[in-house]
């Protein structure tokens, strides 16, 4: 496992070059001829940003105390990551209601909740938002692709 | 003077001050839901105005806008979930005092300051807004680009132990910044054929991702890693006297700058909290205590951003040009109401004029008790177990990212910001240089091109024009007493050591 | 069980959706896409617009703004939604020009065009003490010396100046603001010479006399501002503007195109539509589906030869 504040700004700096390699496939403008053209000032952050990373880089080298660290994404916080994709997923499929209910209710039962008020708020809370957004405010909640 | 009596005679009258109450309210809920800005408040309720005779509409809408930038700092103090752009910079001090146990303290600071920042700002819009019109008038491109150089050398200043990863953080903003059509060519960059990218990406669900969404998996980590809860200690305890007196000249300072960036068109309450927050700390006698829960820094942030309200009225009042998003949607309010903002407005109806003067100083008076009313309610939220409250943020800033565009790819966005703000955090480096990046990234850039556009490629705009002159060299003084103070720091600790 | 949940979910959006004929239309809510931003011009004419025909229709319209691109996102949006007559877009010039620039995948094919709302021509505005006080003046100026007029553009490329420019012969420093409310402080300011905007868009500043019109690009005098001759008066024979419509996607059902567009002919009539138009200074220019769509195609092609 490397290091994070080594694997960090490494990453930063690879994805700073792909910057460098996208400025140069700008197409070339047709209505506005500029002194200073669309890719110059992209051109001058990344390189701005490939200095900076390796100056990190060396600090962190040059520091004495190397503590021992936890992986960048532990285990505990991979089922945080999921449950928020899987989420989005299922508005995207079914709707903000019906997915808010099933998410909310799968997470307290996976946190072991047996206090049945915890259910009965979340489910009140989903409703409510259900109602205020669509009723009082009309703002439109997500619909789902399955349908609409 | 008789119609500014007039004008508190309406606000006080029966059928404006429930509206009024009722719109500050509205503000201050709306305000408090991450992604749901003042600006969608004020754009939600513009079609009921319609109907309404010119004044009370006109309160109305005044009153979810004061309301709606004081209750985005309520969520961003209590939860770390800033409601809008503009109580970012309220995260810094406001939430490490939550953290203290002083969360009644830190929301009576926020809303005393905010209620200051706001009367400041209306005062001088009553008594010199033709003045502060000339001013704003004067600015253009070169003025915009050096006010946006000197907006950016805040980042060091918000880079709370290595100034190099708030660069980093800057940067990254930038970078982002950049998607979407150039605005001066029309050329797409880092677009990826995807459309949704053209017109860049939003800062709502950056703001969400970053900030709510980034602290909703930081306590999912801590709830699945079965850390116990520590109970949360808080008193009820609000501003003191004395600590009231403390604050009193920074917030007083901070409302004058709000109202001066506020009065500018396109320059909000966003980038005018981070400038009081960067002045606070500048002048500040023990600077280290910034970011880690100092009454100054609050304060300031917070009287910064409700300080632009009056100003951003001045360009339209004056001009009858918006300048902000809320003022827009002002504009079209009067529009619709048949008057015709601009210097018109003063002669042709003046009770009108001075209805909005009269009634935003009532509504920040209405702001400041709903605070005080409020603290006791709102310091519940902190007392709502973690397991419960830590779904509904995350429920709320999916919705809120959602609705600020109807968009699900927004909400993309917001959850790879989210992933992202997540990672930085272990790293230590800090979210808001990203924000400020992406507020002041375009600015900067387009207003550089654009003025060399103007000058026919010449860079002499940037000493011919006193104003610009002025914030370049903000700029370099910016730079200069931060590096100072952080000098004075290294030293201080090596000597603890 | 979740499985089952969800088929059983799945299975009643299928039986609602199924259920919606042309003949009894509009048994539902109708939504209206909007483009453009919340409070801005587009979108307050298309809530208005909607609040008129909301009764005609018998049936609640929800605005829905969807941003992005220059109005690209939101009208591709539109034109790839369900062809049911439940989800309308308000189309604007933006159709016209940003396929062709290659700014948007979707065309004005992809609609039905059912009604045009409003057309609102260019008008030339200057500083009250320019110099400049006539169009002659300004072309004069544009010819002796090329390049050096400064103008405010309300976006890039801008084509009000390109229209002028072409039929002229002239070349304007175009610098591109974002939008009336940021180039006609520019021109206020003296940072900027000239700018072209909507009536609509500089009635205040028109009215207390801070800008001069110079001329109205359209083909009759505006009646908001009266006193401002066209460029045809004055010898100029160009004409443009913009314009906005209502569209749903290409496959809707023509029976219920025409329930649409008889509710939004008595929608554009009602004294409330009207006043509120008046009071933005914008035009009706009310077009049936027929004359929306040719007036539409005429002004790809327009655009198309200002564009290549």
């Amino acid at each position: 496992m490397i290091n994070r504040h080594i694997f960090f700004p490494s990453l930063v700096i690879i994805l700073s070059l792909l910057v460098l390699v996208g400025i140069t496939q700008f197409q070339l403008p047709s209505y506005q001829a500029a002194p200073v053209g669309a890719g110059f000032f992209p051109a001058v952050i990344a390189i701005i940003q490939i200095l900076i990373c390796g100056v990190l880089i060396i600090q962190h080298k040059n520091k004495k105390s190397h503590k021992k660290e936890e992986p960048l994404i532990s285990k505990k916080s991979i089922f945080g990551i999921v449950y928020l994709i899987g989420y989005t997923i299922l508005i995207t499929l079914i709707g903000y209601l019906f997915a808010s209910l099933i998410s909310f209710t799968f997470y307290l039962v996976y946190f072991k909740i047996k206090k049945p008020l915890y259910y009965a708020i979340a489910w009140i809370f989903v409703f409510t938002i259900y109602y205020v957004f669509g009723e009082v405010f009309y703002i439109a909640l997500p619909e789902g692709l399955l349908f609409y | 003077m008789e119609y500014l009596l007039n004008g508190f005679a309406s606000a006080f009258s029966l059928a404006v001050f429930p509206i009024l109450v009722f719109g500050v309210l509205g503000g201050v809920i709306l305000g408090a839901l991450p992604g749901l800005t003042a600006t969608m408040g004020v754009a939600i309720l513009l079609p009921f105005t319609f109907s309404m005779d010119p004044t009370p509409a006109l309160v109305m809408l005044i009153g979810v806008y004061i309301g709606g930038i004081y209750g985005g700092s309520i969520a961003a103090i209590l939860l770390k979930t800033p409601g809008t752009p503009a109580s970012a910079a309220t995260v810094l001090d406001g939430h490490s005092m939550a953290i203290k146990g002083q969360a009644a303290k830190a929301l009576s600071i926020a809303a005393v300051a905010s209620f200051i920042g706001g009367l400041i700002s209306t005062i001088v819009l009553i008594a010199v807004s033709p003045m502060l019109a000339d001013f704003a008038l004067r600015f253009n491109a070169p003025e915009y680009f050096a006010l946006a150089l000197f907006g950016l050398t805040i980042i060091a200043s918000v880079s709370a132990e290595n100034i190099m990863k708030g660069l980093l953080a800057g940067t990254i903003g930038l970078l982002v910044s950049m998607v979407g059509l150039d605005p001066i060519s029309s050329v797409p960059r880092f677009t990826f054929g995807i459309q949704d990218l053209y017109s860049g990406i939003n800062i709502i669900p950056v703001l969400i991702g970053l900030f709510a969404i980034s602290e909703g998996l930081n306590q999912l980590e801590k709830l699945a890693s079965n850390q116990k809860d520590t109970a949360p200690k808080f008193d009820y305890k609000v501003l003191s006297f004395s600590d009231f007196k403390k604050i009193l000249p920074t917030t007083i300072k901070s409302g004058l700058i709000g109202t001066s960036i506020g009065s500018v068109p396109g320059a909000g309450a966003d980038i005018s909290a981070f400038a009081c927050y960067n002045e606070a700390k500048r002048v500040a006698k023990n600077p280290e205590e910034f970011g880690k829960g100092s009454m100054h820094g609050l304060a300031a942030a917070e009287a910064g951003n409700n300080g632009v309200t009056g100003g951003s009225l001045v360009p339209l009042l004056t001009l009858g040009v918006p300048g902000d998003a809320v003022a827009a949607v002002l504009l079209g309010a009067l529009v619709v109401q048949g008057l015709t903002p601009g210097p018109l407005l003063f002669s042709q109806n003046p009770e009108i004029v001075y209805g909005i003067f009269s009634s935003m100083i009532v509504a920040n008076i209405v702001m400041l008790i709903v605070g005080f009313l409020g603290i006791r309610f709102f310091c519940r939220i902190i007392e709502v177990p973690k397991i419960i409250i830590i779904p509904i943020i995350i429920f709320l800033s999916i919705i809120g990212a959602y609705a600020i565009n109807n968009s699900m790819f927004d909400v993309g966005i917001a959850l790879t910001f989210g992933l992202l703000g997540f990672i930085l955090n272990k790293l230590d480096i800090p979210s808001s240089p990203i924000l400020l990046a992406i507020i002041l990234g375009p600015m900067a850039e387009t207003n550089l091109r654009k003025s060399l556009i103007l000058y026919e490629g010449s860079w002499s705009f940037l000493y011919d024009r006193p104003i610009a002159l002025a914030f370049i060299l903000f700029a370099i003084f910016s730079v200069y007493s931060t590096m100072k103070l952080k000098k004075k720091q290294k030293q201080n600790s090596q000597k603890h050591n | 069980m979740k499985k089952l949940l969800k088929t059983a979910l799945i299975s009643a959006g299928l039986i609602m959706s199924a259920s919606t004929f042309a003949a009894d239309y509009p048994t539902k809510n109708i939504r209206l896409v909007v483009p453009f931003g919340a409070g801005g011009g587009t979108d307050s004419v298309g809530r208005t617009l909607a609040n008129s025909a909301k009764d005609i229709l018998g049936t609640n319209i929800s605005v829905m703004n969807r941003t992005g691109g220059a109005g690209a996102v939101g009208m591709s949006y539109g034109a790839n939604r369900r062809a049911d007559g439940y989800t309308l877009t308000v189309v604007t010039r933006e159709i016209a020009s940003l396929p062709q620039m290659g700014l948007m995948q979707n065309t004005a094919d992809d609609f039905k065009l059912i009604r045009m709302v409003n057309l609102d021509p260019a008008v030339i505005l200057v500083p009250a003490d320019s110099p400049f006080n006539s169009v002659s003046d300004l072309i004069a100026e544009a010819k002796k010396n090329p390049g050096k007029i400064k103008f405010a553009s309300t976006a890039s490329p801008n084509f009000y100046l390109m229209a002028l420019e072409k039929d002229q012969g002239i070349k304007l420093n175009a610098i591109p603001y974002n939008g009336s409310s940021e180039a006609i402080p520019s021109v206020l300011g003296h940072h900027t010479q000239v700018t072209m905007v909507t009536p609509g868009e500089a009635i205040a500043q028109l009215r207390s006399g801070q800008l001069k019109g110079l001329g109205v690009m359209s083909a009759e005098r505006i009646s908001y501002i009266p006193d401002v001759p066209t460029l045809i008066e004055q010898g100029f024979n160009v004409t443009t503007g913009t314009w906005r419509g209502i569209g749903a996607p290409k496959d809707t059902p023509d029976e219920i195109i025409e329930i649409l567009g008889n509710a939004f002919d008595k929608a554009m009539a009602t004294a409330e539509f009207k006043e509120f138009m008046k009071k933005g200074a914008m035009t009706i220019h009310p077009l049936n589906a027929q004359e929306f769509t040719d007036f539409v195609k005429e002004d790809v092609k327009l655009l198309g030869q200002l564009i290549n």
